[in-house]
């Protein structure tokens, strides 16, 4: 065995990505050669970490910074577009108003002018008091609609941004154990079978109802415990979209291993049209669906 | 500890592997098993582990007599071997052997002094990873999302998938040497 194909062999070996011919390939070389049976228990710890699946989104997210850099550019950040969609609808909505009110004040100068030449054609009295530039009635309605529209538009971003907020600070308050089991049209899954035997599982889920997603598993002590997100707020997710969880496959234990999908409906009408639909006129309680999985 | 010969551990318990393959396998394996302790402890501390290592193949695991089965297990014990080592010389300031009994292969089952170790091999990773450079971050991140290393070639532009597997094998290196560095800066290693 070359030197690169044993890096290629123990490259996989950590992150399991090894066919099943290959692994044995490399314990077979391992078994007569000691450095690398050494380097193999040197991978041991990290493969055990990599085969986890705490472990893992972990150290996933610990990289999300390169991987997110790779994909989006700093201007195209979130944060950076609503900010800059916010200075701009500010910034028409003062240019509407500041322009509607600055041609009525030109036309009330010019016609106030030949009046007072009409009335005082050679002792011109001293000017009273004005109460202020007279807009016309109709140009007035028209501005307050644009300003009240522009308005509207700078706050949109703004309640989607609260919402998305709220959304992510309201913590779990279901009972995973004792919930009752949801069996519905509302909530639509499937299993994906992944790796050499089928026994890495991922679950595409699609709900009727917009609100927060996380995925529970049942540990060998019987407790149920969140595998998605690992931690953190639930995922908030929209109505009749197909979401795939977790973002690296599980591996099944066992003939029976149980998972249960929690979809909290989202709290009140949501001013976001992707989020809202379906949202109104559902039900409120977390909808518990339970999925045992065997081996394929 | 006297040596148990590899041989007369290949057929436990009257289950009936083919008993020259399982007999070879664990012959090399405790070969390696000594080679590689004793480059982390004393050679007569080496032995022993070896020996337990053994030992808990053939009385847990009699049933296994592939390589693919054996290896892994015996990798696994062996680190599982070297922590509970650890801690007792961390615990008592000496070494000394090991009981079978103090290992515990998980079982699923919350170990606290096991998911403790855990948590901190995982921190160590962390603080490995963070200062980890941008292209072995990379490399690792393409790794987590399964990419194989021909889409990581393609990912990276370089016109050798030689050089994917070589920057892959410095990277892990140091992954490596940085988490063991830090277990050692609240270890001692050897002791004796």
């Amino acid at each position: 065995m070359t030197q690169q194909e044993i890096r290629k062999l123990l490259g996989g070996y950590a992150a399991n990505t090894l066919t099943e011919r290959e692994r044995t390939a490399l314990f077979e070389a391992a078994l007569e050669d000691q450095d690398l049976f050494n380097a193999l228990h040197n991978e041991e710890e990290l493969r055990e970490l990599l085969a986890d699946p705490v472990s893992r989104e972990q150290i996933r997210q610990a990289l999300e910074p390169v991987a997110a850099g790779r994909r989006r550019a700093f201007w195209m950040q979130p944060w950076l577009i609503g900010a800059a969609s916010l200075t701009v609808a500010a910034v028409i909505a003062i240019a509407i108003v500041t322009w509607h009110r600055e041609p009525a004040r030109e036309a009330l100068a010019v016609r106030s002018v030949p009046n007072q030449v009409v009335q005082n054609p050679v002792e011109p009295k001293p000017a009273a008091p004005q109460p202020g530039p007279r807009i016309p009635a109709p140009e007035r309605k028209h501005a307050a609609r644009l300003a009240a529209r522009s308005a509207e538009l700078a706050a949109q971003p703004a309640a989607g941004l609260v919402l998305s907020q709220a959304i992510a600070k309201e913590e779990p308050a279901t009972d995973i154990a004792n919930a009752p089991l949801y069996q519905g049209p509302l909530v639509r899954y499937s299993v994906l079978r992944s790796g050499p035997s089928g026994d890495a599982v991922r679950i595409e889920v699609v709900s009727e109802l917009a609100g927060r997603l996380a995925l529970y598993r049942v540990d060998a002590a019987g407790q149920w415990q969140r595998v998605f997100p690992a931690n953190g707020p639930e995922v908030p997710i929209a109505a009749n979209t197909a979401y795939q969880i977790p973002n690296d496959p599980i591996a099944i234990r066992g003939n029976q291993d149980k998972f249960r999908l929690v979809i909290t409906p989202a709290s009140g009408p949501t001013p976001r049209a992707g989020l809202a639909a379906g949202a109104l006129n559902a039900p409120r309680a977390p909808l518990v669906v339970q999925i045992t999985i065997g081996p394929n | 500890m006297e040596p148990i010969s590899a041989k007369s551990l290949a057929s436990p318990k009257g289950l009936d592997p083919p008993p020259s393959s399982r007999a070879e396998i664990l012959r090399q394996l405790r070969e390696r098993i000594v080679g590689f302790a004793a480059s982390r402890m004393q050679r007569d501390a080496a032995e022993d582990l070896a020996q337990e290592v053994l030992i808990l193949l053939h009385e847990k695991y009699g049933h296994l007599d592939r390589l693919e089965d054996l290896l892994p297990l015996s990798l696994k014990i062996v680190r599982f071997k070297m922590l509970a080592y650890r801690r007792k010389v961390r615990r008592h300031g000496e070494y000394a052997q090991v009981s079978v009994d103090e290992i515990q292969i998980p079982d699923g089952g919350a170990d606290p002094l096991t998911a403790m170790e855990q948590r901190e091999t995982r921190e160590r990773l962390m603080a490995a990873i963070a200062a980890m450079g941008e292209r072995c971050r990379k490399l690792l991140a393409l790794k987590l999302e399964g990419k194989s290393f021909a889409e990581i070639q393609i990912a990276f532009g370089v016109s050798s998938i030689n050089t994917i597997y070589t920057w892959d094998f410095r990277c892990r290196q140091n992954l490596i040497e940085s988490m063991d560095a830090a277990r050692e800066k609240s270890t001692p290693e050897k002791t004796g």
